[in-house]
Protein backbone atom coordinates (compact mmCIF):
# COMPACT_ATOMS: atom_id res chain seq x y z
CA UNK A 1 0.00 0.00 0.00
CA UNK A 2 1.07 3.62 -0.76
CA UNK A 3 -0.49 6.38 0.62
CA UNK A 4 0.43 9.74 -0.62
CA UNK A 5 0.13 13.53 0.93
CA UNK A 6 -3.04 14.05 -0.54
CA UNK A 7 -4.06 10.62 0.43
CA UNK A 8 -3.32 10.81 3.76
CA UNK A 9 -4.65 14.22 4.33
CA UNK A 10 -7.74 12.85 3.29
CA UNK A 11 -7.75 9.70 5.73
CA UNK A 12 -6.52 12.23 8.48
CA UNK A 13 -9.73 14.23 7.99
CA UNK A 14 -11.68 11.22 7.57
CA UNK A 15 -9.95 9.44 10.58
CA UNK A 16 -11.95 12.91 12.53
CA UNK A 17 -15.44 10.48 12.56
CA UNK A 18 -13.50 7.93 14.78
CA UNK A 19 -12.37 10.73 16.85
CA UNK A 20 -16.21 11.48 17.33
CA UNK A 21 -16.72 8.76 18.03
CA UNK A 22 -14.85 8.33 21.09
CA UNK A 23 -15.84 11.34 22.26
CA UNK A 24 -19.61 10.35 22.44
CA UNK A 25 -18.29 7.16 24.20
CA UNK A 26 -16.34 9.38 26.80
CA UNK A 27 -18.89 11.81 27.39
CA UNK A 28 -21.71 8.63 28.02
CA UNK A 29 -19.13 7.09 30.19
CA UNK A 30 -18.56 10.69 32.38
CA UNK A 31 -19.21 10.43 35.67
CA UNK A 32 -22.32 12.07 37.47
CA UNK A 33 -23.99 13.49 40.00
CA UNK A 34 -27.54 12.39 39.11
CA UNK A 35 -26.46 9.34 36.87
CA UNK A 36 -29.53 10.19 35.34
CA UNK A 37 -28.94 12.82 32.79
CA UNK A 38 -30.04 11.47 29.35
CA UNK A 39 -27.99 12.56 27.18
CA UNK A 40 -28.53 12.92 23.69
CA UNK A 41 -25.87 13.15 20.65
CA UNK A 42 -25.47 13.97 17.44
CA UNK A 43 -22.84 14.10 14.34
CA UNK A 44 -22.97 16.84 11.74
CA UNK A 45 -19.82 17.59 9.24
CA UNK A 46 -19.46 18.50 5.45
CA UNK A 47 -22.53 19.84 3.53
CA UNK A 48 -25.32 19.35 6.76
CA UNK A 49 -23.07 22.34 7.85
CA UNK A 50 -24.45 24.55 5.68
CA UNK A 51 -27.62 25.13 7.73
CA UNK A 52 -25.63 25.76 10.69
CA UNK A 53 -23.44 28.05 8.96
CA UNK A 54 -25.69 30.29 7.40
CA UNK A 55 -27.79 30.37 10.75
CA UNK A 56 -24.75 31.87 12.39
CA UNK A 57 -23.89 34.03 10.18
CA UNK A 58 -27.06 35.83 9.99
CA UNK A 59 -27.18 35.90 13.93
CA UNK A 60 -24.22 36.95 13.66
CA UNK A 61 -25.28 40.47 11.78
CA UNK A 62 -25.32 43.65 14.19
CA UNK A 63 -22.87 42.94 15.86
CA UNK A 64 -23.82 39.72 17.66
CA UNK A 65 -19.87 38.87 18.22
CA UNK A 66 -19.90 35.15 19.07
CA UNK A 67 -22.20 33.47 16.22
CA UNK A 68 -20.46 36.04 13.66
CA UNK A 69 -16.96 34.81 14.63
CA UNK A 70 -18.35 31.13 14.79
CA UNK A 71 -19.81 31.38 11.90
CA UNK A 72 -17.10 33.14 10.17
CA UNK A 73 -14.48 30.17 11.46
CA UNK A 74 -16.52 27.23 9.79
CA UNK A 75 -17.31 29.31 6.87
CA UNK A 76 -13.42 29.15 5.88
CA UNK A 77 -13.05 25.76 6.97
CA UNK A 78 -15.89 24.47 5.26
CA UNK A 79 -14.70 26.22 2.00
CA UNK A 80 -11.48 25.03 2.43
CA UNK A 81 -12.84 21.74 1.77
CA UNK A 82 -11.75 20.76 5.30
CA UNK A 83 -15.13 21.39 7.64
CA UNK A 84 -15.03 20.31 11.09
CA UNK A 85 -16.88 17.19 12.21
CA UNK A 86 -19.47 18.63 14.80
CA UNK A 87 -20.47 16.70 17.62
CA UNK A 88 -23.52 17.83 19.13
CA UNK A 89 -24.29 16.68 22.80
CA UNK A 90 -27.81 17.90 24.49
CA UNK A 91 -30.14 17.11 27.46
CA UNK A 92 -33.57 17.82 28.52
CA UNK A 93 -32.41 20.17 31.81
CA UNK A 94 -35.27 21.77 32.62
CA UNK A 95 -37.03 18.95 34.97
CA UNK A 96 -35.32 17.46 38.00
CA UNK A 97 -35.54 13.65 38.25
CA UNK A 98 -32.66 13.43 41.36
CA UNK A 99 -34.38 13.67 44.02
CA UNK A 100 -31.76 15.69 45.58
CA UNK A 101 -33.97 18.81 47.28
CA UNK A 102 -30.25 20.41 47.44
CA UNK A 103 -32.41 24.19 46.66
CA UNK A 104 -29.20 25.04 44.23
CA UNK A 105 -32.42 26.23 41.84
CA UNK A 106 -33.73 28.33 44.21
CA UNK A 107 -36.54 26.38 45.78
CA UNK A 108 -36.59 24.02 48.57
CA UNK A 109 -37.82 20.38 46.81
CA UNK A 110 -37.24 19.33 43.18
CA UNK A 111 -40.88 19.11 43.47
CA UNK A 112 -41.82 22.77 43.77
CA UNK A 113 -38.97 23.22 40.78
CA UNK A 114 -40.43 20.80 38.56
CA UNK A 115 -44.13 22.71 39.52
CA UNK A 116 -42.28 25.80 38.47
CA UNK A 117 -40.43 24.83 35.42
CA UNK A 118 -42.96 23.08 33.64
CA UNK A 119 -44.95 26.61 33.79
CA UNK A 120 -42.21 28.94 33.19
CA UNK A 121 -40.31 27.02 30.08
CA UNK A 122 -38.83 29.87 27.93
CA UNK A 123 -35.44 30.38 26.15
CA UNK A 124 -33.31 33.44 26.67
CA UNK A 125 -30.45 34.97 24.72
CA UNK A 126 -28.50 31.85 25.04
CA UNK A 127 -30.36 28.84 26.73
CA UNK A 128 -34.02 27.18 27.26
CA UNK A 129 -34.76 27.43 30.48
CA UNK A 130 -35.55 26.96 33.77
CA UNK A 131 -32.73 24.20 34.47
CA UNK A 132 -31.94 21.72 37.23
CA UNK A 133 -28.77 23.19 38.25
CA UNK A 134 -27.60 19.40 39.22
CA UNK A 135 -28.52 18.80 35.60
CA UNK A 136 -26.46 21.62 34.71
CA UNK A 137 -23.44 20.23 36.63
CA UNK A 138 -23.71 17.06 35.05
CA UNK A 139 -23.84 18.37 31.80
CA UNK A 140 -20.58 20.45 32.75
CA UNK A 141 -19.05 16.96 33.50
CA UNK A 142 -20.00 15.52 30.22
CA UNK A 143 -19.05 18.25 28.43
CA UNK A 144 -15.01 18.18 30.25
CA UNK A 145 -14.74 14.59 28.95
CA UNK A 146 -16.06 15.24 25.38
CA UNK A 147 -13.39 18.03 25.14
CA UNK A 148 -10.61 16.13 27.60
CA UNK A 149 -11.18 13.21 25.09
CA UNK A 150 -10.31 14.95 22.47
CA UNK A 151 -7.70 16.89 23.24
CA UNK A 152 -5.99 13.20 23.99
CA UNK A 153 -6.27 12.61 20.21
CA UNK A 154 -4.06 16.04 20.13
CA UNK A 155 -6.31 17.55 17.51
CA UNK A 156 -7.60 21.11 16.98
CA UNK A 157 -10.96 21.45 18.59
CA UNK A 158 -13.25 23.57 20.89
CA UNK A 159 -16.57 23.85 22.50
CA UNK A 160 -18.90 26.39 21.37
CA UNK A 161 -21.99 27.46 22.96
CA UNK A 162 -23.13 29.28 20.07
CA UNK A 163 -23.20 26.07 17.66
CA UNK A 164 -24.94 24.45 20.44
CA UNK A 165 -27.63 27.47 20.65
CA UNK A 166 -28.09 27.43 16.65
CA UNK A 167 -28.50 23.14 16.85
CA UNK A 168 -31.30 23.52 19.16
CA UNK A 169 -32.75 26.27 17.00
CA UNK A 170 -32.64 24.46 14.31
CA UNK A 171 -33.65 20.77 16.06
CA UNK A 172 -30.33 19.04 15.01
CA UNK A 173 -31.19 17.12 18.22
CA UNK A 174 -34.80 16.94 19.64
CA UNK A 175 -36.43 16.84 22.93
CA UNK A 176 -33.58 18.35 24.62
CA UNK A 177 -33.23 22.13 26.46
CA UNK A 178 -29.63 22.55 25.74
CA UNK A 179 -27.12 21.83 23.21
CA UNK A 180 -23.23 22.02 23.19
CA UNK A 181 -21.09 21.76 19.83
CA UNK A 182 -17.87 20.23 19.74
CA UNK A 183 -15.47 20.95 16.99
CA UNK A 184 -13.05 18.34 15.87
CA UNK A 185 -10.97 19.95 13.13
CA UNK A 186 -9.53 21.11 10.81
CA UNK A 187 -6.34 19.52 11.33
CA UNK A 188 -4.21 22.42 12.12
CA UNK A 189 -3.23 24.98 14.93
CA UNK A 190 -5.28 27.26 16.72
CA UNK A 191 -8.50 26.83 14.21
CA UNK A 192 -10.49 28.25 16.86
CA UNK A 193 -7.81 30.23 19.00
CA UNK A 194 -6.19 33.31 17.04
CA UNK A 195 -8.47 31.82 14.34
CA UNK A 196 -6.81 32.26 10.83
CA UNK A 197 -10.26 33.56 9.23
CA UNK A 198 -9.73 36.24 11.23
CA UNK A 199 -5.98 36.73 11.05
CA UNK A 200 -7.26 36.86 7.44
CA UNK A 201 -9.60 40.29 7.33
CA UNK A 202 -7.74 41.69 10.22
CA UNK A 203 -5.49 44.28 8.67
CA UNK A 204 -5.20 47.80 9.30
CA UNK A 205 -8.18 49.23 8.07
CA UNK A 206 -10.55 46.38 9.88
CA UNK A 207 -8.23 47.35 12.71
CA UNK A 208 -8.81 50.65 13.26
CA UNK A 209 -12.97 50.51 12.15
CA UNK A 210 -13.74 47.19 13.51
CA UNK A 211 -11.99 46.42 16.87
CA UNK A 212 -9.79 49.54 18.11
CA UNK A 213 -13.50 51.13 18.04
CA UNK A 214 -14.88 48.39 19.87
CA UNK A 215 -11.58 48.53 22.42
CA UNK A 216 -12.28 52.25 22.93
CA UNK A 217 -16.09 51.60 23.54
CA UNK A 218 -15.28 49.18 25.78
CA UNK A 219 -11.76 50.62 27.01
CA UNK A 220 -11.89 54.18 26.86
CA UNK A 221 -12.19 54.93 30.16
CA UNK A 222 -9.21 52.50 31.61
CA UNK A 223 -7.26 53.66 28.85
CA UNK A 224 -7.41 56.51 26.54
CA UNK A 225 -9.22 59.42 29.00
CA UNK A 226 -7.46 62.08 30.96
CA UNK A 227 -7.63 61.66 34.72
CA UNK A 228 -9.22 63.62 37.02
CA UNK A 229 -12.21 65.10 35.32
CA UNK A 230 -15.96 64.11 35.21
CA UNK A 231 -15.99 64.28 31.60
CA UNK A 232 -13.13 62.79 30.49
CA UNK A 233 -11.75 63.59 27.01
CA UNK A 234 -10.24 60.67 25.27
CA UNK A 235 -7.09 60.01 23.36
CA UNK A 236 -7.09 58.98 19.95
CA UNK A 237 -5.01 56.50 18.54
CA UNK A 238 -4.38 59.82 16.20
CA UNK A 239 -3.08 62.94 17.37
CA UNK A 240 -6.45 63.62 19.32
CA UNK A 241 -4.67 67.71 19.99
CA UNK A 242 -4.90 68.07 16.25
CA UNK A 243 -8.19 66.87 15.82
CA UNK A 244 -10.92 68.94 15.23
CA UNK A 245 -13.30 67.90 17.79
CA UNK A 246 -12.99 66.35 20.84
CA UNK A 247 -14.55 63.02 21.76
CA UNK A 248 -15.55 62.43 25.17
CA UNK A 249 -16.84 58.96 27.60
CA UNK A 250 -20.46 59.60 29.03
CA UNK A 251 -23.76 56.98 29.37
CA UNK A 252 -26.45 58.35 27.31
CA UNK A 253 -29.18 56.59 25.63
CA UNK A 254 -28.85 54.95 22.23
CA UNK A 255 -32.24 54.07 20.45
CA UNK A 256 -30.81 52.75 17.18
CA UNK A 257 -28.36 49.99 19.51
CA UNK A 258 -31.33 49.46 21.17
CA UNK A 259 -33.71 48.76 18.27
CA UNK A 260 -30.86 45.92 16.94
CA UNK A 261 -31.29 44.81 20.20
CA UNK A 262 -34.82 44.52 20.01
CA UNK A 263 -34.87 43.04 16.82
CA UNK A 264 -32.98 40.55 17.30
CA UNK A 265 -35.51 37.98 18.67
CA UNK A 266 -37.82 38.79 16.20
CA UNK A 267 -35.30 37.98 13.28
CA UNK A 268 -34.44 34.45 14.60
CA UNK A 269 -37.98 33.42 15.00
CA UNK A 270 -38.76 34.59 11.09
CA UNK A 271 -35.97 32.73 10.06
CA UNK A 272 -36.00 29.98 12.02
CA UNK A 273 -38.65 27.76 10.14
CA UNK A 274 -37.05 28.07 6.61
CA UNK A 275 -33.67 26.30 8.27
CA UNK A 276 -35.76 23.55 10.09
CA UNK A 277 -36.96 22.75 6.91
CA UNK A 278 -33.57 21.99 6.15
CA UNK A 279 -32.37 20.39 8.88
CA UNK A 280 -35.69 18.20 9.00
CA UNK A 281 -34.86 17.35 4.94
CA UNK A 282 -31.36 16.09 6.31
CA UNK A 283 -32.76 14.15 9.13
CA UNK A 284 -35.51 12.48 6.90
CA UNK A 285 -32.72 11.67 4.01
CA UNK A 286 -30.52 10.26 7.04
CA UNK A 287 -33.40 8.14 7.97
CA UNK A 288 -34.18 6.86 4.44
CA UNK A 289 -30.61 5.92 4.13
CA UNK A 290 -30.93 4.23 7.57
CA UNK A 291 -33.81 2.17 6.13
CA UNK A 292 -32.11 0.29 2.67
CA UNK B 1 -4.77 20.87 59.92
CA UNK B 2 -3.27 22.43 56.84
CA UNK B 3 -5.18 23.67 53.79
CA UNK B 4 -3.83 24.70 50.17
CA UNK B 5 -6.27 27.57 49.04
CA UNK B 6 -5.58 28.06 45.45
CA UNK B 7 -7.22 30.69 43.53
CA UNK B 8 -5.87 32.97 40.48
CA UNK B 9 -6.90 36.33 41.48
CA UNK B 10 -4.76 38.36 42.77
CA UNK B 11 -1.41 37.52 41.29
CA UNK B 12 0.99 36.01 43.56
CA UNK B 13 -1.24 36.04 46.70
CA UNK B 14 -0.67 32.99 48.82
CA UNK B 15 -3.81 31.28 46.43
CA UNK B 16 -2.08 31.99 43.67
CA UNK B 17 1.33 30.90 45.04
CA UNK B 18 -0.12 27.24 45.54
CA UNK B 19 -1.37 26.74 41.78
CA UNK B 20 2.65 28.65 40.96
CA UNK B 21 4.24 26.08 42.82
CA UNK B 22 2.16 23.08 41.16
CA UNK B 23 3.16 24.68 37.82
CA UNK B 24 6.83 24.53 39.13
CA UNK B 25 6.26 20.96 39.49
CA UNK B 26 4.64 20.53 35.70
CA UNK B 27 7.87 22.52 34.79
CA UNK B 28 9.94 20.31 36.40
CA UNK B 29 8.41 16.76 34.92
CA UNK B 30 8.60 18.49 31.16
CA UNK B 31 12.16 19.14 31.98
CA UNK B 32 12.31 15.18 32.78
CA UNK B 33 10.05 14.69 29.54
CA UNK B 34 12.54 16.71 27.45
CA UNK B 35 15.57 14.87 28.95
CA UNK B 36 14.19 11.03 27.89
CA UNK B 37 12.92 12.32 24.48
CA UNK B 38 14.06 10.06 21.31
CA UNK B 39 17.86 11.11 20.26
CA UNK B 40 19.71 10.04 17.08
CA UNK B 41 22.44 7.40 18.90
CA UNK B 42 21.15 8.11 22.61
CA UNK B 43 23.65 11.14 22.80
CA UNK B 44 23.29 13.35 25.87
CA UNK B 45 22.24 16.89 24.50
CA UNK B 46 19.89 19.08 25.80
CA UNK B 47 20.16 21.08 29.27
CA UNK B 48 17.19 22.86 30.62
CA UNK B 49 16.49 25.22 33.37
CA UNK B 50 13.53 26.67 35.01
CA UNK B 51 13.22 30.11 36.26
CA UNK B 52 10.06 31.51 38.46
CA UNK B 53 8.96 34.22 40.63
CA UNK B 54 7.69 37.49 39.92
CA UNK B 55 11.11 39.70 39.12
CA UNK B 56 12.73 36.48 37.30
CA UNK B 57 10.25 36.87 34.98
CA UNK B 58 10.00 40.25 34.63
CA UNK B 59 14.22 39.94 34.07
CA UNK B 60 12.94 37.55 30.82
CA UNK B 61 10.48 40.30 29.67
CA UNK B 62 12.91 42.98 29.93
CA UNK B 63 15.27 41.03 27.66
CA UNK B 64 12.95 40.45 25.40
CA UNK B 65 11.84 44.15 25.19
CA UNK B 66 15.14 45.36 24.75
CA UNK B 67 15.68 42.92 21.99
CA UNK B 68 12.85 44.25 20.25
CA UNK B 69 14.82 46.92 19.56
CA UNK B 70 18.10 45.84 19.62
CA UNK B 71 18.07 43.29 16.92
CA UNK B 72 16.92 45.94 14.75
CA UNK B 73 14.39 43.56 12.75
CA UNK B 74 11.33 45.83 12.71
CA UNK B 75 9.35 42.83 11.18
CA UNK B 76 9.57 41.11 14.59
CA UNK B 77 9.56 43.85 17.17
CA UNK B 78 6.00 43.76 17.89
CA UNK B 79 6.33 39.87 18.35
CA UNK B 80 8.75 40.03 20.79
CA UNK B 81 7.20 43.10 22.60
CA UNK B 82 3.58 41.28 22.98
CA UNK B 83 5.34 37.81 23.58
CA UNK B 84 7.24 39.81 26.69
CA UNK B 85 3.81 40.46 28.27
CA UNK B 86 3.00 36.71 28.24
CA UNK B 87 6.31 35.97 30.36
CA UNK B 88 5.04 38.23 32.49
CA UNK B 89 1.91 36.55 33.15
CA UNK B 90 3.36 32.83 33.21
CA UNK B 91 4.35 31.23 36.55
CA UNK B 92 7.59 29.38 35.55
CA UNK B 93 9.25 29.59 32.44
CA UNK B 94 11.31 26.20 31.40
CA UNK B 95 14.32 26.85 29.09
CA UNK B 96 15.54 24.27 27.22
CA UNK B 97 18.89 24.51 25.09
CA UNK B 98 20.85 22.06 23.08
CA UNK B 99 24.37 22.12 24.33
CA UNK B 100 25.75 20.16 20.98
CA UNK B 101 24.39 21.68 18.01
CA UNK B 102 26.82 24.18 17.80
CA UNK B 103 30.20 22.96 19.66
CA UNK B 104 29.80 18.96 19.00
CA UNK B 105 27.99 18.21 16.04
CA UNK B 106 26.61 14.73 14.92
CA UNK B 107 29.87 14.37 12.41
CA UNK B 108 27.67 11.91 10.10
CA UNK B 109 28.22 14.35 7.17
CA UNK B 110 24.68 14.00 6.82
CA UNK B 111 23.94 17.19 4.91
CA UNK B 112 21.24 18.44 5.85
CA UNK B 113 22.55 21.75 6.98
CA UNK B 114 23.75 22.19 3.83
CA UNK B 115 23.47 19.43 0.81
CA UNK B 116 26.97 18.75 1.43
CA UNK B 117 28.05 15.50 2.37
CA UNK B 118 31.45 15.83 4.83
CA UNK B 119 30.17 18.63 7.37
CA UNK B 120 32.43 21.23 5.41
CA UNK B 121 29.99 23.63 5.39
CA UNK B 122 29.74 23.59 9.20
CA UNK B 123 33.37 23.54 9.77
CA UNK B 124 34.16 26.15 7.60
CA UNK B 125 32.35 28.55 9.09
CA UNK B 126 33.86 28.00 12.89
CA UNK B 127 37.53 28.17 14.10
CA UNK B 128 38.26 24.90 14.09
CA UNK B 129 41.76 23.02 16.12
CA UNK B 130 42.37 19.54 16.08
CA UNK B 131 39.68 18.76 14.34
CA UNK B 132 37.40 20.35 17.46
CA UNK B 133 35.43 23.10 16.88
CA UNK B 134 36.82 26.00 19.38
CA UNK B 135 33.76 28.24 20.89
CA UNK B 136 36.04 29.68 23.10
CA UNK B 137 35.64 33.54 21.13
CA UNK B 138 31.92 33.92 22.94
CA UNK B 139 31.50 37.31 21.24
CA UNK B 140 28.13 37.74 20.63
CA UNK B 141 27.04 36.83 17.26
CA UNK B 142 25.49 39.51 15.21
CA UNK B 143 22.21 37.64 14.78
CA UNK B 144 20.29 36.15 17.16
CA UNK B 145 21.12 32.74 17.17
CA UNK B 146 24.75 31.67 16.65
CA UNK B 147 24.61 29.59 13.46
CA UNK B 148 25.66 27.31 11.68
CA UNK B 149 24.12 24.45 13.70
CA UNK B 150 24.37 21.07 13.33
CA UNK B 151 20.64 19.80 11.69
CA UNK B 152 20.80 16.41 13.47
CA UNK B 153 21.23 18.19 16.81
CA UNK B 154 18.46 20.87 15.69
CA UNK B 155 15.79 18.12 15.31
CA UNK B 156 16.92 16.15 17.98
CA UNK B 157 16.71 19.42 19.46
CA UNK B 158 12.89 19.68 18.66
CA UNK B 159 12.30 16.10 19.94
CA UNK B 160 13.25 17.10 23.14
CA UNK B 161 11.54 20.29 23.33
CA UNK B 162 8.16 18.42 22.07
CA UNK B 163 8.44 15.66 25.06
CA UNK B 164 8.25 18.67 26.98
CA UNK B 165 5.24 19.92 25.19
CA UNK B 166 3.55 16.65 25.12
CA UNK B 167 4.17 16.37 29.13
CA UNK B 168 2.31 19.83 29.44
CA UNK B 169 -0.38 19.00 27.68
CA UNK B 170 -0.99 15.39 29.34
CA UNK B 171 -0.76 18.02 32.71
CA UNK B 172 -3.23 20.31 31.54
CA UNK B 173 -1.23 23.07 31.92
CA UNK B 174 -0.98 25.99 29.29
CA UNK B 175 2.52 26.43 27.65
CA UNK B 176 3.79 27.40 23.72
CA UNK B 177 7.17 27.14 22.84
CA UNK B 178 8.64 30.38 22.07
CA UNK B 179 12.10 31.29 20.68
CA UNK B 180 12.12 35.32 21.46
CA UNK B 181 11.81 33.65 25.30
CA UNK B 182 14.46 31.28 24.75
CA UNK B 183 16.82 33.96 23.03
CA UNK B 184 16.15 36.35 25.83
CA UNK B 185 17.02 33.62 28.62
CA UNK B 186 20.37 32.49 26.58
CA UNK B 187 21.67 36.17 26.43
CA UNK B 188 20.37 36.48 30.47
CA UNK B 189 23.03 33.16 31.50
CA UNK B 190 20.43 30.65 31.32
CA UNK B 191 21.23 27.55 29.39
CA UNK B 192 24.51 28.97 28.64
CA UNK B 193 26.36 26.06 27.39
CA UNK B 194 23.77 26.37 24.50
CA UNK B 195 23.79 27.79 20.95
CA UNK B 196 20.05 27.40 20.28
CA UNK B 197 17.23 28.03 23.29
CA UNK B 198 13.86 27.81 23.25
CA UNK B 199 11.39 28.96 25.98
CA UNK B 200 8.56 27.48 27.49
CA UNK B 201 6.69 29.39 29.35
CA UNK B 202 3.79 27.49 31.86
CA UNK B 203 0.80 29.21 33.04
CA UNK B 204 -2.23 27.59 35.16
CA UNK B 205 -4.86 30.11 34.76
CA UNK B 206 -8.19 29.85 32.90
CA UNK B 207 -7.53 31.42 30.13
CA UNK B 208 -4.35 30.62 28.25
CA UNK B 209 -2.33 33.68 28.28
CA UNK B 210 -0.46 32.30 24.59
CA UNK B 211 -3.50 32.72 22.40
CA UNK B 212 -6.27 35.09 21.14
CA UNK B 213 -3.48 38.02 21.72
CA UNK B 214 -4.46 41.41 19.90
CA UNK B 215 -2.57 44.40 18.15
CA UNK B 216 -0.81 46.49 20.77
CA UNK B 217 -1.16 43.85 23.47
CA UNK B 218 2.07 45.12 24.69
CA UNK B 219 0.28 48.48 26.15
CA UNK B 220 -3.09 47.09 26.46
CA UNK B 221 -3.19 43.97 28.84
CA UNK B 222 -4.55 43.17 31.96
CA UNK B 223 -1.84 44.44 33.75
CA UNK B 224 -1.79 47.76 32.20
CA UNK B 225 -5.78 47.89 31.96
CA UNK B 226 -5.94 47.38 36.09
CA UNK B 227 -3.35 50.16 36.37
CA UNK B 228 -4.78 52.48 34.45
CA UNK B 229 -8.16 51.86 36.51
CA UNK B 230 -6.17 52.79 39.45
CA UNK B 231 -4.80 55.60 38.07
CA UNK B 232 -8.40 56.97 36.96
CA UNK B 233 -9.93 55.97 40.40
CA UNK B 234 -7.82 56.93 42.13
CA UNK B 235 -8.04 61.01 41.50
CA UNK B 236 -11.68 60.89 40.81
CA UNK B 237 -12.16 59.71 44.78
CA UNK B 238 -10.95 62.76 45.57
CA UNK B 239 -14.69 64.23 45.72
CA UNK B 240 -15.60 62.40 48.68
CA UNK B 241 -17.53 63.64 51.50
CA UNK B 242 -17.51 62.74 54.91
CA UNK B 243 -19.28 59.32 55.43
CA UNK B 244 -19.14 59.78 59.36
CA UNK B 245 -21.12 63.32 59.02
CA UNK B 246 -23.51 62.90 56.14
CA UNK B 247 -25.60 58.99 55.42
CA UNK B 248 -27.85 58.98 52.43
CA UNK B 249 -30.64 56.73 52.02
CA UNK B 250 -30.74 53.59 49.47
CA UNK B 251 -34.09 54.56 47.58
CA UNK B 252 -37.72 53.39 48.44
CA UNK B 253 -36.94 50.02 48.54
CA UNK B 254 -34.08 49.70 50.52
CA UNK B 255 -33.36 51.79 53.46
CA UNK B 256 -36.64 54.05 54.57
CA UNK B 257 -34.18 56.88 56.17
CA UNK B 258 -34.45 59.81 54.80
CA UNK B 259 -31.12 61.74 53.97
CA UNK B 260 -29.31 63.53 56.80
Amino acid sequence: MYAGPEDTEKMAYEGLLDVANHVIRALRHSPQITSRLDIKTGIVTGEDLLPLIEFMELVGEDDEAVPWMDGLTYRKAYEEGKPPVVVLFGADLTTSTSGWDCGACGFATCAEFNKYSKLHRGMGPQAFGPSCMLNVLDMGIACDYACAAASKYDIENRIHVSVGLSALHLEYLEDVSYILGLSLGPLEEFWYYNRPAFTEIWDREFNDSYTLDKFRTVFSIMFQSFSGNFHPAIKSYDEWWDAETQDYVGVTPDPEINEVKDMLWPRILAIVPQFRERVNAIKARNKAEDAI
Amino acid sequence: MPRIHVNEWPPYAPSNQNSKDCSLIAAKLMMNAAQTAPVTGGVDQVEGEIVYGHDELDDIARKMEELAYSLGNKKKEDQWKYEAVMARESDVVLFLGDYRAKETPMDSGCGICSGTPDCSYLYERRRVAAGQIDITDRSLSKTAIDGPLCGVRVVDFGHCVGSALWMAKNLLVDCRPFLTMGIAGQRLGYCRNSAIVVGLPVATTSKNPYVDIHYDYHVINMEKLIDSVRKSYIILRQGGPDYRLRRLSRGPSGDEEEDE
